[in-house]
């Protein structure tokens, strides 16, 4: 085939086009410090890098809704422990009274209004926050949950109320359904794949309903205590009431045990998410990103491609049979 | 009898043919680099001895030729590698252009592939919106995480909008970018017509109109990676150029193609699938007046050629066309389906109540009560939108008027978390029972959940793997074009190289040319020098003896 010098510069030319492509897609990457500079370099790679970026994002929330969990949990068992030590000591206030403790009028005032102080202290234990929201108070986070009930001039009575609901009053069928519905709502979080975790439970659940509610037990002590009843009876009746004491207070410990289980789970969720974030940035950075000591070497060989190309053109191009003639 | 002085006729038309061998050889140099030009030869033929009164020749047996005549100046061209680089240069400029516009629809998603947070990609606005759609739900009362929402909801929108719009840019390019490439082929049919009137004159005179015929030639070159051509020329010189079967030169004639524009004024109407379209240019062939006709006879046949590429980029409604309206409508399915879903959902869960003070006037036309200190106050209630929807059809939104609900944007109580109807402090529901229940964000969690959906199959079907598709499906179309680019360029590269072997100008065979002619010029002096002695021989010295 007849080649002209035309023919050579534009072959030379478009091999030199070739050559610095090339070199322009290693500097890209390099500068970028990504293997998929477009989307049309790899579309398979975008799709599994995607992916991947999604499965992190979504790692990332359940992360932070564990920390959220973790708060309230940690705020609940605190709150338990405490309601337990202090039942612990009703308890023993209780049984010294039965035993051997009343012996006047004054005895009697005196535990009377003992039991009153442990029993607000049991309800403002219970009406603790964690942030803003109020964490035995199911869906109603705004308010406090336990609160006196007000009589007609206003005044707070000794009936304490779980969101407006009186937990002793169990036969009375609208309230009933009304606590019921109450018990259900405990604020759940996404910890997982399609995983709900409870992370609050309900005061209801802690103190029980109608004969057991402890409030009504304490209040019932406090009506013995200032009762006409002669000493020797009221006695009596108080080593009756430990009973129900024992109750709430295995209530109480029951109520710890799950809140202890639910940091349980909380603490092996976070430590497998670890993990499973620090594996799926490998899987990520794989795709993505580009080794740079391959890269480099990619680069050089390009870059020596294309000075050979340079090299051998000019040598190509320039001369002409005028040089050679005299 | 033969003249006298035929051998200097013999001596200078060697010397003239040489001359004029050289004149060629310094046309090919001059035009080494100039594009189009083939190189030219001259032809020449010896001349027989004069055949007349031969039967009074004394010497006929040893008569001699008569020197050398030039016969034409000739071009070294292959027609049917011409003709084969034409069809190639039509796909060429087709997959050409069409590469270089879709890359600008492939760098509207390039962000995508960005890592930090900031970066302004769809997938990056639907995260941030997931997130901050989680955040809430710990706290649903909170009016800080409800902004966020809200914000995070309208950057999302936003997102969309910029997409559209950019897609809407690239479409009106299109637009103008067939206007424009019709009036380059009417003006190169008007150059070749030219040229047609121009080559048929001079060569009425029997000499070959080079020169003229590299231009229209090309001429030619070019209009074929416009648009797909046939020709041919007849026996005149005319060349015939027919597009689509009608001719767009005949001879000194032509015909012009024009745009016809359809569809209503600076309107955007929307279609079912193809969702953009505003004065769309058919391309037609113009009447006597050169305006475009309204014949629907008279629509231009085109089938490849950069005017082709922009007319399946600027119409391609289908996966197979894949043209800038089939990428607008998958966007807009996309935020239809976020539309709809997230809506649908949200319209079923309680807004929180608020005062008139909260509202900053954006209260959605919601019944107001009185408290019993008089403050007016507009109860939680179900049924809001969160994202904007004309007279609940969603067929009309697209991403270009997706956006957050007016009345949300204005007042944040407005999103419907609860799954109950809360209540103020004080009041009962109606009911009776008093519901406080500012934690409860179950219809929050139930819009989150839409975020991972799943299909019959157990295969995800949500928001994030549609965008997954769409941006891939962009990608993958990008890398088949530029593959299909990449192959046509080699095809085209080796006819080039074809017809440079045979038409373009060496300089080496121009120089050694330039020598030989050089040399037959110095022996034609020399034999005219020579002839020149013998006549002063017989004109001076003869008859001279002994003078």
């Amino acid at each position: 085939m007849r080649i002209t010098n035309g023919m050579i510069v534009t072959s030379f030319l478009s091999n030199l086009q070739t050559n610095q492509a090339k070199m322009d897609k290693y500097t890209a990457q390099l500068s970028s410090g990504r293997k998929i500079v477009r989307l049309s370099d790899d579309p398979v790679g975008v799709y599994k890098s995607l992916t991947a970026r999604q499965r992190l994002a979504n790692y990332e929330q359940y992360q932070r809704n564990l920390i959220t969990a973790r708060n309230w949990s940690e705020q609940c068992e605190s709150t338990l422990q405490e309601l337990s030590s202090k039942l612990t000591s009703i308890k023993s206030e209780v049984v010294n009274a039965a035993s051997t403790g009343i012996k006047n009028d004054g005895d009697r005032q005196n535990i009377a209004v003992l039991m009153s102080e442990l029993r607000d202290t049991v309800k403002d234990a219970l009406n603790t926050v964690v942030g803003d929201q109020y964490i035995f108070a199911g869906y109603n986070t705004s308010n406090q949950p336990l609160t006196f009930a007000k009589d007609a001039d206003g005044n707070d009575t000794d009936t304490i109320l779980y969101n407006g609901l009186d937990l002793s009053n169990v036969t009375d069928v609208v309230n009933k359904t009304a606590i019921e519905k109450e018990q259900s709502q405990t604020i759940s979080l996404e910890v997982g794949y399609s995983l709900q975790m409870d992370i609050s439970m309900t005061a209801i659940d802690v103190v029980g309903v109608g004969d057991n509610n402890f409030f009504k037990t304490m209040n019932d002590i406090i009506g013995l205590m200032n009762s006409d009843s002669s000493t020797d009876d009221v006695a009596g009746e108080l080593s009756g009431y430990l009973g129900k004491l024992d109750g709430a207070h295995e209530r109480i410990t029951s109520c710890l045990v799950k809140a202890g289980a639910m940091t349980t789970q909380i603490d092996i969720l976070d430590e497998r998410y670890s993990e499973d974030v620090i594996n799926y940035n490998e899987i990520r950075s794989q795709i993505e990103d580009i080794d740079s000591a391959e890269t480099i070497m990619d680069w050089k060989m390009a870059e020596a491609v294309y000075k050979q190309s340079l090299s051998a053109g000019a040598r190509v191009i320039m001369p002409t049979l005028l040089d050679f003639l005299q | 009898m033969r003249s006298t002085f035929y051998g200097l006729e013999i001596a200078r038309s060697g010397l003239y043919t040489s001359q004029n061998e050289l004149n060629v050889t310094g046309h090919n140099i001059a035009n080494v680099d100039t594009l189009g030009y083939t190189r030219q030869r001259l032809n020449t033929a010896s001349l027989a001895p004069v055949s007349m009164n031969v039967q009074y020749a004394l010497d006929t047996k040893s008569s001699t030729g008569r020197g050398v005549e030039a016969l034409t100046v000739d071009q070294v061209r292959n027609l049917f590698t011409d003709a084969k680089y034409r069809e190639e240069a039509n796909a060429t400029g087709y997959w050409n252009t069409r590469m270089n516009e879709f890359y600008m629809v492939e760098q509207l998603y390039n962000s995508v592939l960005e890592t930090t947070s900031t970066s302004s990609s769809i997938d990056t606005a639907l995260t941030g919106f997931k997130t901050a759609l989680d955040s809430l739900v710990e706290e649903p009362s909170s009016l800080e995480s409800r902004t966020n929402l809200m914000i995070k909801a309208m950057q999302l929108t936003e997102t969309f909008q910029y997409v559209y719009g950019k897609l809407e840019d690239q479409h009106e390019n299109l637009n103008n970018s067939i206007a424009v490439t019709v009036g380059q082929i009417n003006d190169i049919a008007q150059s070749i017509a030219n040229l047609n009137r121009q080559i048929h004159g001079y060569e009425l005179s029997g000499a070959k109109a080079n020169d003229l015929r590299d231009s229209r030639n090309l001429l030619l070159d070019k209009l074929s990676g416009l648009v797909d051509i046939e020709y041919y020329e007849n026996s005149q010189g005319y060349l015939t150029v027919t597009i689509g079967g009608r001719a767009l030169v005949n001879g000194v004639e032509r015909n012009e193609l024009a745009v016809n524009p359809q569809g209503a004024d600076n309107q955007m109407d929307v279609m079912a699938n193809a969702d953009i379209i505003r004065k769309q240019y058919s391309v037609v062939w113009a009447d006597g007046m050169g305006q475009p006709s309204k014949n629907p006879d008279d629509a231009a046949l085109i089938q490849s050629g950069a005017l082709k590429a922009y007319l399946d980029l600027r119409d391609g409604t289908t996966e197979e066309t894949y043209g800038v309206p089939y990428v607008a409508s998958q966007l807009n399915e996309l935020a239809r389906k976020i539309a709809k879903e997230i809506n649908e959902v949200h319209a079923q869960g309680y807004t929180l109540p608020f005062t008139e003070a909260d509202a900053l006037g954006a209260t959605a036309g919601l019944p107001s009560s009185t408290l019993a200190d008089g403050t007016v106050y507009y109860p939680s209630t179900t049924g809001i939108n969160f994202f904007q929807v004309d007279k609940g059809d969603y067929s009309k939104i697209t991403a270009g008027n997706f956006a957050v609900s007016t009345d949300i944007q204005k007042n944040v109580y407005l999103i419907a978390a609860s799954s109950e109807r809360l209540t103020v402090e004080g009041q009962l529901n109606d009911d009776g029972t008093l519901n406080m229940q500012r934690g409860n964000a179950n219809n929050l969690k139930n819009i989150a959940a839409l975020f991972s959906q799943k299909d019959a199959t157990g295969n995800p079907d949500n928001y994030s793997s549609q965008l997954k598709l769409l941006v891939t499906n962009v990608g993958t179309q990008q890398e088949k074009i530029e593959t299909m680019e990449g192959a046509q360029q080699t095809r085209i590269a080796s006819i080039v190289a074809q017809r440079a072997s045979e038409s373009s100008v060496s300089i080496d065979e121009e120089i050694t040319n330039m020598i030989r002619f050089t040399h037959a010029y110095n022996a034609n002096a020399r034999i005219m020098t020579a002839m020149d002695e013998e006549l002063d021989t017989l004109i001076n010295k003869m008859g001279t003896v002994g003078r």
